[in-house]
């Protein structure tokens, strides 16, 4: 059988996976383009053989959609900052202290994530949009599980210096 | 242990790579190191952000144009190829791709006639109308005589099946499960090779193991096929492993205290007389309910007035939660903590419980009130957790809720909280009252798998008392953690074996799901059953001393107790006793399953057995029967004789009867929903 007529795996894994693959298309893209980028991915997997695909699909998706992301970056020739959280999070929203300087945190974060080796920022963000496991990651990167970790936790230690960094820059200036 | 705060192993640790030997390393580290501990707090928190973040900046769901289009393409796929494209991003070099990918959408089909509908009612009845014909031939093909009793279907199958659709349903719908990341489950299973495991020589590997997280859904599609579709279902349904395990055996439980029972046994292999057929068996003690681990239980209740109000809400809970608190100690803990309502205060703080009047009264006197964001109940419920956590015991989390849930833009801080607190020990489960076929439903599960806890739909007082009692007094707390078996055969008398089913769990191209070898966590009334078919090395000793014992193999099963401190070892060898005829009832059930297994599949192992074979050994071995289950089976056997076998050609697309399925059966994917 090599492929079912009507292909509802395909729904089926589009249903579960559009969310985490829009969010690291867009991190990569930016939220506009994203959906085509997507939407490729999925269009691709229609005619793929499920039995080979389905043992390492997020894998798969994740490669594909990777491939498709950084097409488009390329024909754009510039860099999407991830952090276009200014438009996004409005830093004058009403709510408690406590979750103003969360949001703060979170800005400070997503805009330090542009600063990093290019490897060590694909790495985080399919991790942290995508939630793909060590393995998957290796996959899609081509490079082994223990990189991967390394990776990973260079580059959290980097995004956290980046921060603090600027916390005590703002301390400064605030005194 | 000493451990560096930059040790990578603390972010693996964070992210749930670690496995559960090394968790625990980490964790022992943890507990003496404030270093280490803050560590761990400031990367989760960044880990939170990121996940956090990037999740807020991104859409949730593609747009309806463009899901539209892709919902064409899965269906068209094997239309002949014509490729119009309606896209923003065409390039020249993406078009050849596109071109290939998209293999086709109709012009006409596509853009005009459903705008005004929602994809998914016009998913549905697209697949409708696509199944009409089929289901004429379906009719002319079951003409053949069938025996009328045979033909119901268990219920509880049926349900479930449709459960199953229905949440797929609003998945699609709603868009909104898939803001959180699934945890990998192992049910996730590829479609199985045809061809079967081949026969291993023992001189090259002597020493293999077989999976415990043993699943039945194969059965139940296999019965539907026949009994249903009065047709034979396809190959690659038919997993030989969980058939044999959907049927429960009587072998005796584990011996006093023991949690785990092993057992081994031999006899001819029906199929091929001059092979074996090993039956191997992993059965942990039944759930004893006078013996249980204590417990420290959180009871999130919504309080709006719609779930008070309702008889089949409000007032079946507290019925369950009074028959709870009627078997709780001394040692037991008890919160009840309002969801919904504008307290900051538990409703009921963490009381012992033997308080039995205390808690009784604050369960009869819980009322509505208004209504406060979801998330923050949950939080305060795991600090009350936190506050008394019992080692060794059931920790966790109830959150009773209906129809009306909506954990909104929390949804997504709520599930890494959830899933934080996992890890930690804390479980959480949901109790959905009223329908569960909608995004209430559906973020429930979701929650509950996050939390490694379970979703219950709550639709009558059974199923309360079910959800609740069992779940909170320890049924769902392993009796045996990190078990581990291994089969050593003897090279000496076997000359090679062959595991029977796990088709799809074999090979090296299933790395991915190799997961079933690491260790595995057995609960109260689990029970595995395994078959080798074993090629016996002939006998050279020439007869003229006494055989010496022909000593076939060991089973070896590694285990830690509950708490997880201590491991035990049990150790069975099996001798070839097949002359003595020993083999209890169970085995040759077993067999006769194993054979219509691979007679189904058509297996190249299958040997002489025919279908009047399987028939005649299974009616022998019934045994006590007490479901009926094996009787069923029988009338399955029989009702085969008259069932035309499936083409090779044109596959049963929809056997089950429901209209406008989106899922096939034996579908993975599906099956994890």
């Amino acid at each position: 059988m090599p492929s079912e007529p009507t292909s509802h795996w395909v729904l089926l894994a589009l249903s579960r996976y559009e969310a985490p693959l829009l969010r690291y298309a867009s991190a990569i893209v930016g939220s506009a383009q994203a959906a085509d980028v997507v939407q490729d991915t999925f269009l691709r997997l229609c005619n793929q053989d499920r039995a080979a695909v389905e043992p390492h699909l997020r894998a798969w998706l994740f490669t594909v959609c990777r491939n498709r992301a950084l097409d488009v970056r390329r024909d754009k020739r510039q860099v999407e900052p991830v952090a276009e959280v200014d438009e996004v999070m409005p830093d004058n929203q009403p709510g408690p202290t406590e979750a103003l300087e969360r949001r703060e945190a979170m800005r400070r974060v997503l805009g330090a994530l542009d600063t990093l080796p290019e490897r060590q920022r694909e790495a985080v963000l399919l991790k942290f949009s995508g939630d793909l496991s060590y393995q998957e990651i290796a996959e899609v990167l081509g490079t082994s599980v223990s990189n991967v970790g390394f990776l990973l936790h260079t580059a959290l230690r980097a995004l956290r210096e980046q921060v603090e960094k600027k916390d005590r820059e703002a301390g400064r200036r605030n005194r | 242990m000493t451990l560096s705060k930059d040790d990578p192993r603390l972010l693996s640790y964070v992210l749930g790579e670690l496995d559960e030997a090394e968790s625990r390393e980490i964790e022992a580290a943890l507990d003496g190191d404030p270093e280490i501990r803050a560590e761990i707090d400031a990367l989760r928190m960044t880990a939170e952000m990121l996940r956090e973040g990037l999740a807020e900046r991104a859409p949730k769901e593609l747009p309806a144009q463009q899901r539209k289009v892709l919902e064409e393409a899965t269906r068209e796929t094997e239309m002949p190829k014509v490729a119009p494209l309606r896209r923003r991003l065409l390039r020249p070099s993406w078009l050849a791709a596109a071109a290939v990918a998209l293999v086709s959408i109709p012009i006409g089909v596509m853009l005009a006639r459903r705008n005004a509908e929602p994809v998914t009612e016009q998913a549905r009845k697209d697949a409708t109308a696509f199944e009409a014909p089929q289901k004429e031939n379906d009719k002319k093909k079951t003409t053949a005589p069938r025996p009328k009793d045979d033909t119901k279907i268990d219920d509880a199958t049926r349900r479930e099946a449709l459960r199953m659709l229905q949440e797929e349903r609003a998945a699609q719908g709603g868009g909104v499960p898939s803001q959180i990341p699934k945890p990998r489950r192992l049910t996730a299973r590829s479609k199985p090779r045809a061809d079967e495991n081949p026969f291993v020589y023992t001189t090259s590997i002597a020493r293999t193991t077989f999976p415990l997280d043993v699943d039945t859904a194969s059965y139940s599609l296999v019965e539907r096929y026949i009994q249903e579709a009065g047709r034979r279902p396809p190959k690659d349904i038919v997993r030989v492993d969980e058939l044999v395990n959907a049927f429960a055996y009587e072998d005796p439980p584990p011996f006093g205290d023991e949690p785990l029972a092993a057992r081994a046994e031999v006899g001819y292999a029906p199929w091929t007389p001059s092979h074996r057929l090993v039956r191997l068996v992993l059965k942990a003690a039944p759930l004893d309910s006078t013996r249980r681990p204590p417990a420290n239980l959180i009871f999130v209740i919504d309080k709006s007035p719609g779930f008070a109000k309702d008889p089949d809400k409000l007032p079946l809970l507290q019925a369950a939660l009074r028959r709870v608190v009627s078997r709780l100690d001394a040692q037991d803990w008890v919160t009840l903590i309002e969801h919904g309502g504008p307290s900051q205060e538990p409703w009921l703080p963490p009381t012992p419980g033997d308080d039995k009047p205390r808690i009784l009264t604050a369960i009869d006197r819980f009322e509505p009130s208004g209504a406060a964001s979801p998330g923050d109940s949950i939080e305060r419920a795991f600090k009350a957790a936190q506050a008394h956590f019992v080692e060794g015991g059931v920790n966790r989390v109830f959150l009773a809720t209906d129809e009306q849930f909506a954990a909104g833009s929390e949804q997504g801080r709520l599930a890494a909280l959830i899933r934080d607190k996992a890890t930690t020990g804390i479980s959480l489960s949901t109790l959905g009252f009223g329908p569960m076929d909608g995004p209430a439903g559906q973020t429930l599960k979701l929650l509950a798998e996050e939390g490694k806890g379970s979703f219950a739909p709550i639709g009558g007082p059974n199923d309360a008392r079910t959800a609740l009692v069992d779940e909170a007094l320890g049924t769902r707390t392993p009796i045996a953690r990190d078990v581990r078996v291994e089969v050593d055969f003897a090279p000496l008398y076997v000359r090679s074996f062959r595991l029977i089913g796990n088709e799809d769990r074999t090979g090296p191209e299933r790395e991915f799901l190799d997961a079933w070898k690491g260790p595995v966590d057995l609960y109260a009334g689990h029970a595995v059953t395994a078959l080798y078919e074993l090629e016996p090395r002939p006998d050279t000793s020439g007869g003229s001393e006494a055989p010496p014992v022909p000593y076939l193999l060991t089973l070896r099963v590694r285990y830690k107790d509950a708490t997880g401190q201590t491991s035990r070892e049990i150790e069975v060898p099996l001798i070839d006793d097949r002359y003595r005829g020993t083999q209890s009832t169970d085995f040759h059930f077993a067999a006769s399953v194993a054979a219509f297994g691979l007679l189904l599949r058509d297996s190249p192992f299958k040997g002489e057995m025919t279908l009047a074979d399987v028939v005649a050994m299974a009616k022998k071995s019934l045994g006590t029967d007490p479901g009926g289950h094996r009787a069923r089976f029988v009338n399955l056997l029989e009702l085969v004789e008259f069932t035309p076998e499936t083409g090779r050609k044109l596959p049963p697309r929809k056997p089950p009867p429901r209209k406008g399925s989106l899922c096939q059966p034996g579908d993975s994917l599906c099956s994890e929903l």
